[in-house]
């Protein structure tokens, strides 16, 4: 009895853990060993996988101009993304956190793009900044100035991805950040304020602080999801002008598919995954020593 | 116990219904007009074959290779698919042969004989003709009208590339068209200059790249000024903006496309537009292509895939299925059909193909430009960018399409 | 009376600021939608009037003829349907196993609990499109090509579903699972009588936003559906975003189809998808 008993209590966490570790391991991670073993060899779609190549591939990846530009956009492209997430969604966050009329409907209205779907929010940053199409350069043109080359000039193009991405990420983010002031007693102001510490003082001195961990899992957050943007890009600029904005998911992505190449891709796949794993691992020792 | 023979017997002939009667086809389309069409064919078909289902799924264009990639390596390719030429030597090793479910010879004897090579391998036949395209030029004639440029009509006056450039700028500064020429973002609309300039991608032997050459850095140089000169706005091939849009809404005098475009544009009630030889440089070419439909070996239903390709391929089906759409029908009886409203523009399409060397053909069915079309598009894409000179993106095609042909 | 005439004026002013900065804040929030209002707007003007300089603010002659070729492109009530369907089953999946994971990663030790929640993290990181050869290639042997169901189990097993109910999970007191022991409930009914009713907060941000992610995927059911009756509504509308012909009359009409059911249900339960996370049920 006291026997089963221990047993059945061993094996109970397993149980629990089983139906998602199935589609977990079915769906994610045999896939993926899948993927690391096609990068060692050659082959196409509808040939299969036809010689074994070794490192052949990843000896090609250190010389692909495309692949490196791709890898070099992907960190500039989080980077940016995340620092802007980070920073207003934090505005945001302390300019509504109020629990009045006029927060709540904003908070609605920064909170919407959220929902959209990535498809829907390129079609409409492509429809409001289309270089010859564009509302916004239909005005500039209408009220005499010149045309300004949003999505045909690289520079323009990267902070135009850049600010749709960060417009459809932020009011998530907002909405953390107002969690996350709720839960600093408002005690602390109140006695700041008795000290004669003014708004600047209290928000360096007090809420900064104490906002540390939710500000540590937005960034997480945020990174990780910038990391996956894809659909975003690929309606409004697809990569483009040239590869100015081409992300590595995307590259990867038109090697297996336009370039018929689905093994170098894996390779690709691979490399992309050992840096997310490395950021993951980073982040986490970051939390406990927190 | 009746009753459980009754239902097995129901399930059995329900299975064998199923099996024999449903045909999965892949129907790429360029625009909605299409759909509605095919979808009356369609209708036509089950009327005609009762008990056969046709199960279609609209693909865009864009997205038609990698469907079909995905679908044949998770082995389950649709029954019947259309493709273009460059898609059919791709799929040629996994392609239905129809060889064994027709008369070969009196099969292609059907077609034009331009489009006979890119189907039959030896003795085996991976797919069918459905019609021929042509890349070609549409215009805005009110535009033109308004700016007083007259167009050529036929292959007597075409145009050499000079005089080209001086009506997109006259156009441009003298009529309510804000710009001269939409250009489709395709290696292939590309190459209709290179050819022109008398350039070519592959040699004859189809082993090797030859298009590092005067003649193509005529073109790409040509091609580059374009854009410099603002004649092509910069966001068609820098952001991805749709050409067709601005030529359909009146806002663009030219548009570099090809004769698939008709039955969309029948639509165009804002201005009159037709159909101009292309310029010449060189020589006069266009670039030929064609729609095939193919099945797969390792379909579910191989028999309804070859009726069926028989079925819309044929004398009876094809020829109005072509009028409806305003495609070149690719079948030898078609000779001389009338479209109606649109035989004026037809015309040139035929005029600009009976001109066009053989080479240029070969060039696109080589399966290796269906691999290197992104790539070519790339680099052209960095010289308009000042990333890089025509010279040096010659050079870099020529280097990386030898390096697949090797 | 003096000092009360100035409280009352201090009042005032504290209320006229507030009043400026409610407004001032509504009307930055207002400009930050305006890309969704322009395509909303944009969706009812004729053809000829989209790409007009200077262009109209409001339609000047009104018209649904977009939404007639929207509505001929496709079967709009069907692919509403799949992506409901779908949508729902997947959330109601994600829910059950997640929970159940989040659950023995939160309240039991057991060997391997450290990797499998290490894996679990590491996972979020992967997007999908990098290995959505292989899934298919796995999807394909288990016959759920083209099938509602192959888009909705393999993403059920969220990573982020179960790091935020386990990051819930663990701040529920050890001691209500001991005492429940103690008067003998089963493991079983520990999770279903008291781990679930505590993280209902928890359960039900999850449920919203995985209603969320599945009503907007688009590259899961792109390589999964090949049938036109299984299609979503996202794969209808990347279909109008072609290459060539993209015909922006119709793909406006068709993406303020596409918004207007998330619309709706986000109106109506903003407050669950605002106030949950507000109310710090997710934590670092």
């Amino acid at each position: 009895m006291i026997v089963g008993y221990r047993f059945s209590k061993k094996v109970i966490p397993y149980l629990f853990v089983a139906p998602n570790t199935l589609i977990f391991g079915v769906f994610v991670i045999l896939p993926m060993f899948y993927g690391l073993l096609y990068s060692f060899y050659e082959g196409t779609f509808i040939e299969g996988l036809e010689r074994f190549t070794g490192l052949e591939n990843y000896q090609r990846l250190l010389r692909d101009q495309a692949f490196i530009s791709s890898l070099v956009h992907t960190f500039a492209y989080v980077v940016a993304v995340v620092s802007l997430v980070v920073m207003f969604s934090l505005m945001l966050a302390l300019a509504l956190r109020a629990s009045s009329m006029g927060s709540a409907l904003a908070r609605i209205g920064f909170y919407l793009p959220v929902i959209l779907s990535p498809v829907v929010v390129g079609v409409a940053w492509r429809w409001m900044f289309s270089s010859d199409l564009g509302v916004i350069n239909g005005v500039l043109v209408s009220m005499g100035h010149s045309p300004i080359p949003w999505l045909t000039d690289i520079n323009w193009a990267r902070a135009v991805v850049v600010l749709a991405s960060v417009w459809a990420m932020t009011g998530f983010y907002m909405v953390i950040f107002i969690g996350g002031l709720n839960t600093i007693p408002s005690e602390l102001y109140q006695a700041a304020e008795v000290d004669g510490a003014n708004s600047t003082q209290q928000f360096w001195k007090i809420t900064l602080p104490l906002l540390a961990p939710t500000t540590l899992l937005v960034t997480i957050l945020a990174t990780i999801n910038s990391f996956k943007a894809f659909e975003i890009i690929l309606v409004l600029t697809n990569g483009g002008p040239g590869d100015a904005t081409r992300l590595l998911v995307q590259n990867i992505y038109q090697t297996a598919f336009d370039a018929s190449n689905p093994t170098y891709a894996s390779a690709q796949s691979v490399v992309l995954f050992s840096v997310l794993m490395l950021l993951t691992f980073w982040q986490l020792r970051i939390t406990r020593e927190d | 116990m009746k009753k459980i023979v009754f239902w097995l017997f129901v399930v059995l002939v329900s299975s064998i219904v199923l099996a024999r009667g449903e045909i999965q086809v892949v129907w790429f389309t360029e625009a909605p007009t299409e759909q509605a069409i095919f979808e009356r064919y369609v209708k036509m078909y089950e009327e005609a074959n009762p008990g056969t289902r046709v199960e279609v799924t609209y693909v865009p264009f864009q997205q038609l290779t990698q469907k079909l990639q995905l679908m044949v390596a998770g082995n389950t390719p649709p029954d019947v698919a259309r493709v273009v030429t460059a898609n059919i030597a791709e799929f040629d090793r996994v392609a239905l042969d129809l060889s064994t479910f027709v008369d070969s010879t009196s099969f292609l004897n059907q077609f034009l004989p331009s489009q006979v090579p890119f189907v039959r391998r030896g003795s085996r036949i991976i797919g069918a003709p459905l019609d021929v395209t042509a890349n070609g030029i549409f215009y805005n004639k009110d535009c033109f009208a308004e700016a007083g440029i007259r167009v050529p009509t036929n292959s007597l006056n075409v145009w050499t590339w000079e005089q080209w450039r001086e009506a997109l700028n006259r156009v441009r500064n003298n009529s309510k068209c804000r710009f001269a020429l939409s250009y489709d973002f395709t290696t292939h609309r590309f190459s209709t200059l290179l050819y022109a300039a008398g350039g070519r991608f592959i040699d004859d032997s189809g082993k090797q790249f030859v298009v590092d050459s005067q003649n193509s850095l005529r073109a790409l140089t040509f091609f580059s000024e374009l854009f410099r000169d603002g004649f092509i706005p910069r966001g068609q091939w820098l952001s991805n903006d749709d050409p067709s849009t601005l030529f359909r809404s009146g806002l663009s005098a030219m548009y570099m496309s090809g004769n698939w475009n008709l039955a969309q544009f029948a639509q165009i009630s804002g201005f009159r537009w037709g159909v101009m030889p292309l310029p010449r440089d060189r020589i006069r070419s266009t670039v030929p292509g064609g729609k095939f439909v193919m099945g797969f070996r390792e379909s579910k239903n191989p028999a309804g895939a070859a009726r069926f390709i028989q079925w819309i391929t044929s004398k009876e089906i094809n020829l109005p299925f072509s009028r409806d759409n305003m495609v070149l029908s690719a079948r030898r009886d078609a000779k001389g059909m009338k479209y109606g409203q649109f035989d004026d523009a037809i015309a040139v399409f035929q005029s600009d193909l009976s001109v066009t060397p053989a080479y240029v053909g070969r060039d696109w069915s080589n399966p290796a430009m269906a691999r290197l079309n992104t790539f070519i598009r790339g680099e052209i894409v960095k010289v308009l960018l000042g990333q890089q000179t025509p010279k040096q993106a010659l050079e870099a095609i020529q280097a990386e399409g030898n390096r697949l042909l090797r | 009376m003096f000092t009360t005439g100035l409280r009352q004026s201090t009042k005032i002013q504290t209320r006229l600021r507030r009043y400026l900065r409610e407004g001032l804040v509504l009307l930055l929030a207002f400009f930050f939608l305006i890309p969704v209002i322009w395509v909303v707007l944009s969706s009812f003007k004729p053809n000829a009037e989209l790409f007009l300089i200077p262009p109209s603010v409001l339609p000047k002659e009104p018209t649904l003829e977009n939404y007639q070729s929207a509505l001929t492109v496709g079967n709009f009530a069907n692919y509403t349907w799949n992506s409901f369907f779908v949508a729902t089953m997947s959330t109601l999946i994600a829910l059950l196993t997640n929970s159940m994971a989040a659950f023995a990663l939160a309240k039991y030790r057991f060997v391997g609990r450290q990797a499998l929640f290490l894996l679990t993290l590491a996972t979020i990181m992967i997007p999908l499109q990098v290995i959505m050869v292989p899934i298919f290639l796995v999807l394909r042997n288990l016959g759920l090509t083209d099938t509602l169901w192959g888009i909705i189990i393999p993403p059920a097993a969220t990573p982020t579903g179960v790091f935020l109910l386990r990051q819930y999970m663990l701040s529920i007191p050890d001691e209500i699972l001991e005492s429940a022991r103690i008067d003998g409930a089963s493991e079983w009914a520990i999770y279903w009588r008291i781990i679930l009713p505590l993280s209902i907060p928890a359960l039900a941000t999850l449920a919203i936003f995985s209603f969320t992610w599945r009503w907007n995927d688009f590259i899961w059911p792109f390589i999964v559906i090949s049938s036109e009756q299984n299609a979503t509504l996202q794969l209808a509308l990347a279909r109008l975003v072609g290459q060539f012909g993209v015909d922006w009359s119709t793909l406006l009409a068709a993406t303020t189809i596409t918004l207007l059911p998330m619309l709706i249900v986000f109106l109506l339960l903003q407050r669950y998808f605002l106030g949950n996370l507000m109310a710090g049920s997710v934590k670092g």
